[in-house]
């Protein structure tokens, strides 16, 4: 918007509005953190959105579509418009008020995934009315720096605990990219836990990234940016869910576990590994929630079966949807294993460097071309990665 | 006086020197929401074939003590989907948009950069001449200074788009190489692209990267880069766009001496996202410092030592 | 003393005075437990303990056993198991519902130790405390982990 559209920007504003802005308003806002936008077409200014960007927070002023161009879609643009644009700026959420009676409005912001957070009583002062307060939180990969608090060595495994900056939702099966102190690339590894704003991570050290990680001190802080990828959906319908974890995967299939326990989803957990070293019993302790039926299996048979975790399974799989993490083999030895009937989901992983699909480098040549592990997984179904295990 | 961080390239002006190294930031949307896109003066898309590519298989990256290997192998989604699909989302970012190109042959290189003609918003074409020369033995066609004039030359003719030419860092032949595409009519000159190399894995008894070989990125590079704009900026009177392992803004402030008029970030971004806001604001403090109020207060300066000897 | 809204860094200052001066008051001793909860829940255990151990000499039995068994939590992710297994054991000897979760979280720091023999008279003290079948299902399932399989 600049300054020659405000006769006809003032025009569509008194129309509109019983208690319309003067110009005065509008020229405020048309430098930042002013954000002011107008639709056109044919040189006729037929709507026009104000916003105000402060920090990560953005400010809807205004939105307006003149009279008789109403119900075109046009606001839905301009609000489109503005969300991409609050997206460039890095904002994480968009705030507006709403008059609470006016329901073209609410409806439009929430069918953009505006979700009512409050309410400002008598906030219109010609009828008043009460403002519902309506907030947007724009897409989530979020960047911060995390404090470590915690370093936990559990036999060959150890939990590394963050508190983030911000409370974060995620979806088990998503991962996070971690700075490695010492390294130019980050890590990514699976969320084991995210509560509050305290995140944790099990790792074992075997590579130079993880082997850096462990040596961390609390108060240290590291890069991180998360929630990546795509996490495990939940089982379909009556569906019991059957976990299959090797070694590392139980990283994943942890928090899947704990949540589909409290869903009250009955849940069958095969944990296998080397030996009982990596069975660490406050773990174990977390796992006896009561929905979790847990089987330990190790190749020594130091604790729980003997054997490997593809010799216990069972033979049939009525009414369960399959989550499986592990080594390669393991995952490959599964899929042949368990009728092609049974859904299967798959957690992998490969070599990143961006982890948000940039660059290119964790490809999984599927069916129907290459996807990223890191954007379009790390849970795959088994239908889309085809013979790529091989 | 806030110091103005405006550059030019040729008649393209810049708001900022900087900008994404091609291959580093995909087709120019997946950073959105995670970092401010406000230091950046364009964007570089990821270099575009003819036809899309599946590039190679993994492991596509090593990381090394101080930067990368990467052998992704080229791979787009081809100049048609790219025009169709990742074009308008492009436009929508309202930054000049330089779009990466490279071919098989020589052929390729021009018909990919017709497709392009016209096309809205693009800015410059950059001009990815790394790639192999299949068709003679696999050679990059940057090494070859004849290719490289012949290539530019007929883009010139065809397209009437700005041309960057992207270089290899061949350190023994770059003046020639940079001269033959400044002669052809390129309008800028991208120095450099990675430098082939290879990692072992002897566990295994084998090349770590499913490629074989790859690019080296990251501050190993700089040097190596940092020499090369310094000399080409000195001989040949042609814009320079520095890439070569740019990680802090000292990195930034060192290529400017040298002679760059514009910077582009690639393998620091997955290190640190917010590169570019600390490289901005870096340089702004630097030339805050010092009074210096345009970025060409500094282009160039080190220059001086030689130009005039004491 | 505004805990309910999860503001604890406004919290602290408070607690500091009260801490100072009024050591020995019950109401001290009872926020030293809600604080020292509010600063595990946030990674902070250094500070978790140092609230939690002035919890842990209320004269209220509750209040000591919970701030008891969340003392021996903190030492546990300090590192500090033998001072982790004091707390517990402290924590045991209250009687009541958290002694069974005392034993059980003896018994874990055992069985990571490797010494499963303790473990398992761990948690078979821990089985002896709780009649909640669904605890003791859970501590049956321990047990059957940590059995010597020969």
């Amino acid at each position: 918007m600049a300054e020659e559209d405000l006769p006809q920007v003032l025009a569509i504003e008194k129309a509109s509005f019983t208690t319309p802005w003067g110009r005065w308003a509008f020229l405020v806002e048309l430098k930042p953190p002013g954000y002011a936008f107008v639709y056109e077409e044919e040189g006729r200014i037929l709507g026009y959105a104000v916003m105000r960007i402060v920090e990560d927070e953005g400010h809807l002023m205004n939105l307006s579509v003149a009279p008789p161009w109403r119900k075109r879609g046009i606001g839905s643009d301009l609000l489109r418009f503005c969300i991409e644009f609050c997206l460039h700026k890095g904002v994480s959420s968009l705030w507006l008020e709403v008059r609470e009676s006016n329901e073209a409005a609410i409806s439009l912001y929430q069918k953009m995934g505006f979700a009512v957070k409050g309410r400002r009583k008598s906030y219109y002062q010609d009828t008043g009315e009460d403002a519902l307060l309506m907030g947007l939180s724009l897409p989530r990969k979020i960047l911060q720096e995390a404090k470590v608090k915690a370093v936990r060595t559990m036999g060959p495994l150890c939990i590394l605990e963050l508190s983030l900056q911000s409370e974060i939702p995620f979806e088990p099966g998503q991962f996070v990219m971690i700075e490695a102190p010492g390294r130019p690339l980050m890590r990514p590894l699976s969320i084991f836990g995210l509560e509050k704003k305290m995140l944790k991570l099990l790792l074992r050290p075997v590579g130079t990234g993880t082997r850096a990680l462990v040596e961390v001190h609390t108060g240290q802080t590291l890069r991180v940016l998360l929630p990546l990828g795509k996490g495990y959906p939940m089982p379909q319908g009556r569906q019991k869910a059957w976990l299959l974890a090797g070694g590392m995967g139980i990283a994943s299939l942890f928090p899947l576990a704990l949540k589909l326990s409290r869903k009250g989803i009955p849940v069958r957990l095969l944990w296998g590994a080397r030996n009982s070293s990596w069975f660490p019993a406050p773990l174990l302790w977390q796992l006896t929630e009561k929905s979790i039926s847990l089987e330990l299996i190790t190749e020594d048979g130091s604790m729980g079966r003997k054997g490997l975790i593809t010799e216990v399974l069972p033979k049939e799989w009525e009414n369960a949807t399959v989550y499986a993490c592990g080594p390669k083999e393991m995952m490959k030895r599964i899929l042949s294993i368990i009728p092609p009937h049974v859904k299967v989901y798959v957690s992998l992983e490969e070599r990143m460097a961006c982890g948000v699909g940039a660059c290119q480098a964790c490809v999984l040549s599927g069916r129907g071309g290459n996807k990223l592990v890191c954007r379009d997984g790390p849970v795959f179904e088994r239908e889309e990665i085809g013979d790529s295990l091989s | 006086m806030t110091p103005c961080l405006e550059t030019h390239i040729g008649s393209l002006r810049l708001k900022t020197p900087l900008m994404p190294a091609s291959g580093t930031f995909g087709y120019g949307d997946e950073y959105l929401g995670i970092i401010s896109y406000e230091p950046l003066g364009a964007i570089v898309t990821k270099s575009l074939s003819l036809k899309p590519k599946r590039g190679n298989p993994p492991p596509r990256i090593h990381e090394l003590p101080c930067g990368m290997l990467n052998s992704i192998g080229l791979e787009n989604v081809g100049i048609k989907r790219f025009l169709e699909e990742k074009l308008p989302r492009l436009s929508e970012l309202g930054l000049p948009v330089v779009v990466s190109i490279f071919g098989e042959s020589e052929e390729e290189f021009l018909r990919v950069g017709e497709s392009l003609k016209g096309a809205p918003s693009v800015s410059a074409l950059e001009v990815n001449l790394s790639c192999p020369n299949v068709r003679k033995g696999g050679a990059a066609f940057g090494a070859d200074p004849e290719r490289v004039f012949h290539i530019i030359d007929n883009l010139k003719e065809r397209v009437d788009l700005p041309l960057w030419a992207k270089l290899p860092p061949d350190p023994f032949h770059i003046l020639e190489i940079a001269e033959a595409a400044q002669k052809a009519g390129a309008h800028a000159l991208t120095l450099v692209n990675t430098l082939p190399a290879m990692a072992m894995d002897i566990q295994r008894g084998r090349p770590v990267l499913g490629g074989i070989t790859g690019g080296l990125s990251g501050p190993a590079l700089m040097p190596v880069a940092l020499k090369m704009v310094y000399e080409v900026t000195r001989k040949l009177k042609i814009p320079v766009v520095a890439a070569g392992g740019i990680s802090r803004w000292e990195d930034a402030m060192a290529f400017l001496l040298a002679g760059a008029s514009a910077l582009q970030i690639g393998t620091a971004l997955f290190s640190n996202p917010r590169v570019f806001s600390e490289v901005h604001e870096g340089i702004l403090r630097f030339m805050r410092e010092r009074g210096m109020t345009t970025i060409e207060d500094l282009r160039g300066k080190a220059h001086e030592v030689e130009d005039h000897p004491l | 003393m505004d805990l309910g809204s999860g503001h604890i860094d406004q919290a602290l200052p408070s607690f500091e005075t009260l801490r100072t001066k009024f050591a020995h008051h019950e109401l001290t001793q009872r926020a030293g437990l809600l604080i020292g909860k509010a600063l595990f829940a946030r990674g902070d255990y250094k500070k978790a303990i140092e609230a939690l151990l002035i919890g842990t000499s209320s004269p209220i039995k509750e209040i000591r056993g919970e701030a008891l068994c969340w003392l021996g939590k903190a030492y546990w992710r300090v590192g500090e198991e033998e001072k982790a297994i004091g707390a517990f054991e402290r924590a045991a000897s209250q009687g009541g519902e958290i002694a069974a979760l005392a034993y059980v979280e003896i018994g874990n720091i055992k069985a990571e130790a490797g010494q499963r023999e303790e473990a398992q008279s761990a948690y078979r003290e821990a089985l002896k405390l709780t009649q909640d079948q669904a605890l003791r299902a859970r501590i049956e399932k321990l047990l059957e982990f940590t059995r010597e399989e020969l």
